[in-house]
């Protein structure tokens, strides 16, 4: 499995699969999203790996 | 994916743009698209003395880093909101990178000054982001004009413009359509050019341009914006973008054209008057922010 960090702090398990498909499976837009592994930026491409952690950043702010 | 100037390994792919960039050429991207903006709205030039406003959000201390590797002379202001935790949290971050950069600030500090933003909206009875809006918008006027200044920059970028633009549409609030344009004149005496670098560029682009070059910012909101309208447009700007890359861009640079030749010159000073209380120029004898803080009292 995959784990996903939130920027809220959340954490969720996800099956493998590439950057594009995990944001569609958690319903999240490529808009408003960048994603990190290891602290490195992913393009939509990528695969994540069963066992890697991954972090997805929303980056809309308020105000 | 490949970097679209090297076929490197990319690190961002810009659906709009139809591109993916590795770090060097993404980071020579985005300074292409900020100076873009400064030249094309004739933002400022380069003796020019900056004032950028932060927040310890990204779209500011990015502005405020690209502006310094520009080689600007530029000094961040930030306004210490007296808002327990998240004030503290995102001091932090605008000193800790300030000293990372060893970069001029000034901070104005509302516990000290007594006008902590929840305290005055209970004392006067008024929305929280409406106090802080009169109390910011004031304070940075202030320093702007302190400091002499030649012009004030801030971290708006598309998402922020864009979904502005369209929540005024939407209310037909044809008056405030000119807020969303990449420079505001100077007026009277004392109100400084203000002007928005990023306009070009998406929220997503400034976040990876700061997780890029070690830009540590403050990823929470601030708890006093809960809910804030804005966010539903924004929401439904980026629903649109996600499907249809590009419209965002297109509908806000339109927009731009249409409105270029609009008189933007602001009110003469000489129906400007003197604030009474602090000395600030004042469509009244009284200003905004000293009518608010009076109440508090
Ligand atoms: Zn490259
Ligand atoms: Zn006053």
């Amino acid at each position: 499995m995959v784990k996903v960090e939130f920027t809220d702090g959340r954490i969720e398990e996800i099956s493998p699969a590439s950057v594009k498909d995990i944001l569609k499976k958690l319903n999240l837009k490529e808009t408003t999203t960048l994603v990190t592994r290891d602290g490195e930026l992913l393009t939509h491409d990528i695969h994540v790996y069963d066992g890697q952690d991954i972090k997805i950043i929303n980056v809309v702010s308020g105000g | 994916m490949k970097c679209v100037k090297c076929n490197g390994n990319a690190v961002i792919n810009i659906r709009r743009a139809n591109a993916a960039f590795c770090k060097e050429h993404f980071n020579e991207y985005f300074t292409e698209q900020t100076l873009k903006s400064i030249k094309q709205f004739r933002m400022f030039r380069k003796t020019d003395k900056i004032m950028v406003c932060v927040s310890g959000g990204k779209d500011s201390l990015v502005l405020w880093h690209v502006l310094h590797n520009l080689g600007c002379d530029v000094t961040g202001m930030y306004i210490d909101l007296g808002i327990n935790g998240y004030s503290d949290r995102s001091k932090e971050k605008v000193t800790a990178f300030a000293d990372k950069f060893g970069l001029k600030t000034i901070i104005v500090d509302l516990r000290e000054k007594g006008y902590p933003i929840p305290f005055v909206a209970r004392r006067a009875k008024r929305e929280d982001c409406a106090v802080c809006g009169t109390i910011k918008r004031y304070y940075f006027n202030r320093a702007a004009y302190d400091g002499g200044f030649d012009v004030v920059a801030t971290g708006h970028n598309l998402d922020d413009e864009a979904s502005r633009l369209l929540a005024n549409i939407m209310h037909w609030n044809d008056e405030y359509m000119d807020n969303t344009y990449p420079v505001l004149p100077a007026g009277g005496k004392m109100l400084k050019k203000k002007v928005k670098p990023l306009v070009r560029l998406t929220e997503r682009e400034t976040a990876a341009f700061a997780i890029l070059n070690g830009i540590d910012y403050v990823m929470e909101e601030c708890p006093m914006s809960k809910g804030a309208t804005s966010l539903i447009f924004k929401e439904a700007l980026s629903t649109i973008e996600d499907k249809m890359a590009g419209t965002e861009i297109f509908f806000y640079t339109k927009f731009l054209e249409r409105v270029k030749d609009k008189d933007r010159s602001k009110t003469d000073s000489d129906e400007m008057k003197i604030c009474q209380t602090c000395g600030m120029e004042s469509f009244m004898d009284k200003c905004t922010f000293c009518r608010l803080v009076e109440k508090v009292k």
